[in-house]
């Protein structure tokens, strides 16, 4: 029963229950597709685990959204961290630099991060 | 070129000394949002400002007057949108930099810049503080939350601020207006030497070749003429450069897409090279200026994160923004009774002293009944929307609308809008003109129009007294289950009628005529900061001053355009009706004779008339002729139905009418001798209330927001056609259910 319950949830989280909610596209036409860890152990914030101290390595793309996140400090070097996921999944709530930013999975897919050595 | 400002406000000459008296200084406040960039701008301005918008674009124009020195005039501050960039994502932002580059007409370029930076995010910040730097106007920086960042172990000095920047830098903290006097003498200085330091920093060889040709062909370029100085010239040529627009002169876009071409032909990352000068040239500055202590570990931002850890958890977080939304509908709806009650009376006396003490005539009719009745019928909803935007500003102010958008914005996306479209959307329950106005943070035209579009569907306050009226006569004392209340049920229902139609309509404008990808969100989750109670006052009075400005006038006219209709042609011409009950208006005079002389009146007038030839159009909705004419006033304001009701079916201009008019509505016969209204015909009838646009303030909001005739007619048109079939189901399919 509790176990239903928490698969329930979990489905919901990711979009799978809902599907009037389906997984949407990337908006940014140079976005992503491994979500695995590349070259030096560099690994995409979407794919990061939530409360993991990194540092920013890029954004990719090159559009309006890739702009304003750089603009709003995610450059490469900029300490990151991921704190949760909203209650449906999506978005994100990140920490970078000192301040908390609101992102969809979308988004932090063109970020590419680079875990800090713990 | 970098100067070093003293710290210590005695070596400062008095204002008095370097300017010149007589010239009214123009002074430009910018910040990123919650950078205290408003609470500063009330200190300095107190309560002489006023909210205008900029002309021909609906981004709101804020300005006061500060008195900085007691030897000049007070300079004019314009408050500036909060941004983060000045590289013109949104309409804001673009608005923003023609301020400040002095583009705009009737709003010279400002004297001297302050920006507001926030101590606790210091390099966010300084990125603004690039960009107003390379504009090159003279620049002061108002240091805000200096003592929440030592409190949370993260000191900045102050001295080494300036020198770094070359701009006096002074600590502010406005709620004991600390500083304030110092950033005084520091604007009035800068504002006198007229110098910048202009731009720290430099992109690659090639890229500051273009932008020298560029802002060199510039500088002949006469619309660019005011930009007096030459980093001003470099600056518009790097924004021209790099932003995503091009100008609309053939020649010189193309001379800026052959510089571009040139540029990405070297470097695939081209356009990123001006904020990643900029923020590297930040991190020095940074470096030099933060000093971390290891004891304080960010307390303030660990209790926003403690607050978050129930606000935004996965299963409180939507519980928490239920019980937010219920406590918000439940105040407005209990405790807004009270001065609504009151208000009310007021105009019903004011409008019998009139009566009493000015002769009888047309003008004392249009006096009573069209004027205050009017504007009484929309003033009556100000104890309504002042506690709706109390609300709004205080959960904006604490922070915590953001959070709502973090949880809202999965389900907004599904019928794909944003996120920040929550906001507005949840003040359109007590008007949808200030939501409409709301959408300007929505920074994709196409998802903005989505959002006006479908605001019209959140049941406002006033729809309000039509519910209320049509429970009142038909539902009152029904329960189900011994407790709960039909009428409120039904209420309730309507209120969830138009979220279903406003979101289904969404989801078929965003798949079909607004196609686009859905929006990004990208949003900032301010720290919980307890709201200002001055900033909360000037809000609301800005707001609702708006409301009452318009129930002055569109509602004023429609008023009397109104009654003009339900008053002419006048009865007398009728043979019908005898010329002695015409005189005898007078009051409680022969009341059963004028009693009929109105209903002939009615009937007789233009608006009765108009009801009549449109009656077979609403009679598959269950609806006679009266109510064709509380239809036809009701697209002026959806809360004018009730009084036309109560002109209608004759019910007194005396104040405690309401009880007639529910006693009214109950008797009301047609021709054939039925009842007019049923319980079915009320549904049907808050049904049509639900989806039709009846409110011509609305369409001329949207107009202005939209910049055409064309969205707010399919507006009206669109939501006429919905409010049409969803009556006829309604009324057809619960007679064919056994209704009546």
């Amino acid at each position: 029963m509790l176990r239903a319950a928490t698969h329930f949830i979990k489905g919901l989280q990711t979009g799978v229950i809902i599907p009037m909610f389906p997984r949407l596209k990337s908006t940014d036409d140079a976005a992503v597709n491994a979500p695995t860890s590349g070259e030096d152990g560099q690994t995409c914030l979407n794919c990061l685990p939530h409360g993991v101290g990194a540092r920013v390595v890029g954004v990719k793309g090159s559009g309006a959204v890739s702009r304003r996140l750089m603009e709003m400090g995610v450059v490469p070097g900029a300490p990151v961290r991921v704190i949760k996921a909203a209650p449906l999944g999506d978005p994100l709530e990140i920490r970078v630099h000192s301040y908390h930013l609101a992102l969809r999975r979308n988004e932090a897919q063109a970020i590419t991060v680079i875990a800090n050595d713990e | 070129m970098s100067k070093a400002y003293s710290a210590s406000a005695a070596t400062l000459p008095t204002a008095a000394t370097v300017i010149n008296p007589r010239k009214t200084l123009t002074i430009a406040l910018a910040g990123n949002p919650n950078a205290g960039k408003t609470t500063l701008f009330n200190a300095l301005t107190g309560l002489r400002q006023k909210v205008a918008n900029y002309p021909g674009v609906t981004v709101e124009r804020k300005e006061g007057f500060w008195s900085y020195s007691a030897d000049a005039p007070p300079a004019r501050l314009v408050d500036l949108p909060g941004l983060y960039s000045l590289d013109a994502a949104s309409i804001d932002e673009q608005i923003a930099r023609d301020v400040l580059m002095g583009r705009l007409a009737h709003t010279p370029a400002p004297d001297c810049v302050i920006v507001a930076v926030d101590a606790t995010n210091l390099t966010r910040n300084l990125y603004l503080v690039t960009q107003l730097l390379e504009i090159g106007r003279p620049l002061v920086v108002a240091l805000t939350m200096y003592d929440l960042a030592e409190r949370q172990g993260e000191a900045v000095n102050i001295e080494t601020l300036s020198d770094a920047l070359g701009v006096p830098v002074v600590p502010v903290v406005t709620t004991q207006r600390r500083g304030l006097e110092r950033l005084a003498l520091e604007v009035a200085r800068a504002a006198a030497e007229g110098a910048s330091p202009g731009a720290g920093w430099r992109l690659s060889t090639r890229a500051e070749e273009e932008i020298g040709t560029l802002s060199r062909s510039e500088h002949d370029d006469e619309t660019n003429a005011r930009l007096c100085s030459l980093a001003g010239a470099r600056y518009a040529a790097t924004v021209e450069l790099y932003s995503d627009e091009l100008p609309h002169d053939p020649a010189r876009r193309e001379a800026i897409e052959h510089a571009r071409a040139r540029l990405a032909a070297s470097d695939a990352h081209w356009w990123q090279e001006p904020v990643l000068a900029r923020y590297d040239w930040i991190d020095g500055v940074a470096q030099r200026v933060l000093r971390r202590h290891v004891k304080g570990e960010a307390r303030v931002r660990s209790m926003t994160e403690r607050i978050d850890r129930i606000v935004t958890h996965r299963v409180f977080g939507p519980l928490v923004l239920l019980a937010v939304m219920l406590v918000v509908f439940q105040t407005i709806f209990s405790w807004a009774q009270l001065p609504m009650d009151l208000i009310d009376k007021g105009f019903g006396t004011l409008a019998d002293a009139v009566r009493a003490n000015l002769p009888s005539g047309l003008f004392t009719d249009l006096l009573a009944d069209g004027v205050i009745a009017g504007v009484g019928g929309v003033l009556v909803f100000l104890p309504q929307i002042v506690l709706l935007f109390l609300f709004i500003t205080l959960l904006e102010d604490s922070g915590y609308m953001s959070r709502a958008a973090f949880i809202m914005d999965r389900l907004m996306r599904g019928v794909g809008l944003h996120g920040k479209a929550f906001m507005p959307l949840l003040s359109s329950f007590a008007c949808a003109i200030p939501g409409i106005m709301a959408t300007r943070t929505i920074e994709n035209p196409k998802d903005r129009l989505a959002t006006i579009l479908i605001a019209p569907f959140m049941s406002c306050s006033a729809r309000l007294p039509v519910y209320t009226l049509m429970i009142a006569a038909f539902f009152t004392g029904r329960k189900i289950f011994g407790v709960l209340s039909v009428g409120v049920l039904i209420i309730m229902a309507m209120y969830l009628l138009g979220i279903t139609v406003a979101v289904c309509v969404a989801w078929v404008l965003k798949h079909t005529i607004l196609k686009s990808p859905p929006p990004p969100l990208v949003m900032e989750l301010p720290p919980y900061r307890a709201p200002r109670v001055m900033n909360v006052v000037q809000t609301i009075y800005s707001r609702t001053s708006m409301f009452v400005r318009r129930a002055g006038t569109v509602i004023l006219a429609i008023s009397i355009l109104l009654w003009a209709l339900v008053t002419f042609p006048r009865a007398h011409v009728l043979k019908t009706t005898a010329t002695t009950n015409v005189n005898a208006t007078r009051p409680n005079a022969t009341g059963a004779e004028e009693t009929v002389d109105k209903g002939a009146q009615i009937r007789q007038s233009f608006a009765g008339r108009l009801g009549q030839w449109m009656e077979p159009a609403i009679r598959p909705l269950g609806f006679d002729w009266q109510m064709g004419i509380g239809l036809i006033s009701s697209f002026a304001a959806r809360e004018t139905l009730v009084s036309t009701f109560s002109i209608v079916y004759n019910v007194g201009d005396d104040n405690d009418g309401s009880d007639s008019l529910i006693q009214a509505v109950r008797d009301a016969k047609r021709a054939d001798g039925q009842p007019a209204w049923t319980p079915l015909v009320a549904v049907s009838m808050m049904v049509f209330f639900v989806l039709a646009c009846q409110c011509m303030s609305t369409v001329a909001v949207v107009r202005r927001e939209t910049n055409s005739w064309r969205w707010p007619l399919f507006m009206v048109s669109y939501m006429l056609a919905l409010a049409y079939v969803a009556s006829f189901i309604t009324y057809q399919g619960g007679r064919l259910l056994g209704f009546t």
